[in-house]
């Protein structure tokens, strides 16, 4: 509902026919989290790569923290990726960066902030990509936190 | 299989590479709520007009505060668009609401739901599939009134 007008917004600024990869790019999709302590959420991601290796994404979708359960966040993620492998058919990647959320949920504000390093498989056919990653995270606010063991899966369609 | 094939036949297999000209959507999709409770499983898409989509899920109806559950729902989406290209591949918008209907897993409490969805549908280019990430801003009426958001994700093949 907020993302989709920017989508063709996006489009009309930047280069068309960008490759997926390349500078120019612009991507929508999902990112899901699973955390301990039913700290797992969900965010709908627009993507935007103004400079090749570097990209950013931001998405709306969920607040779950190790504290606070039913809430809404805005996301927000950098990340730069370099390639390790490519066998046509499909590419993989490494990629490494940040990544934030700011919300609300059970009536208090809640923000989290950490790194992250992922794996991506990128279609050679269609630009589609799956990343899967490790991204621990700081959880300011009431009773800080620090969660390690929480990991990330993204699908993104790259145009 | 024999529904396949009534859907295919239904669909017609002329407009193999027009994604907006098929009828039916055979798949599954999945919404995390708020508090990753889960609503959706399969779903059945109809081109009814246009590109008026209606679409069914069953038979998980989990919301907020509610889990597990069983249900259906539908909802009715407009779909706009390709508002971005690469090659084959395009994205859509689809844009509406709908309803989930279901029952606690005792059967006691009905659980009714009205939803607005919002969000992308990529059409891979080298299949008649789909992917779509949606928002689904939602407001539980019954057992109890509260508010809730999920966020989606389906893949669907056309026919």
């Amino acid at each position: 509902m907020v993302l989709a007008p920017l989508l063709p917004l996006l489009a009309a600024l930047l280069p068309a026919q960008a490759a997926p990869g390349q500078a120019g790019a612009v991507g929508v999709g999902v990112t899901e989290r699973f955390g301990a302590h039913a700290a797992s959420r969900s965010h709908l991601m627009a993507w935007l790569r103004p400079a090749d290796p570097l990209f950013f994404g931001v998405g709306l979708g969920h607040a779950t923290t190790r504290d606070t359960v039913a809430g809404v966040s805005i996301r927000a993620s950098a990340a730069f990726d370099h390639e390790l492998v490519d066998l046509q058919a499909f590419r993989i990647l490494i990629e490494g960066g940040g990544v934030a959320t700011f919300g609300a949920a059970d009536s208090q504000l809640v923000s989290t902030v950490g790194p992250a390093a992922r794996l991506v498989f990128l279609s050679g056919d269609d630009p589609i990509s799956v990343s899967l990653g490790w991204s621990p995270e700081f959880q300011p606010g009431t009773h800080p936190s620090f969660e390690g063991a929480a990991s990330e899966l993204s699908f993104r369609a790259w145009f | 299989m024999h529904i396949l094939l009534a859907l295919s036949l239904f669909g017609g297999a002329s407009h193999a590479a027009d994604i907006t000209r098929r009828k039916s959507g055979v798949g599954v999709h999945v919404a995390n709520t708020a508090r990753q409770d889960v609503q959706g499983g399969l779903a059945l898409t109809f081109r009814t007009k246009d590109q008026l989509l209606v679409r069914i899920t069953a038979p998980m109806a989990g919301a907020a505060y509610i889990s597990p559950a069983f249900g259906a729902g539908a909802d009715a989406l407009w779909r706009t668009g390709p508002e971005l290209k690469h090659d084959r591949t395009q994205l859509f918008l689809r844009y509406g609401g709908g309803m989930l209907v279901g029952t606690d897993r005792y059967g006691v409490d009905t659980i009714l739901v009205a939803r607005g969805v919002a969000g992308a549908e990529v059409h891979l280019g080298a299949s008649p599939a789909t992917i779509d990430f949606e928002l689904m801003p939602a407001f539980l009426i019954a057992p109890y009134r509260a508010v809730d958001l999920a966020v989606g994700t389906g893949v669907s093949w056309w026919f």
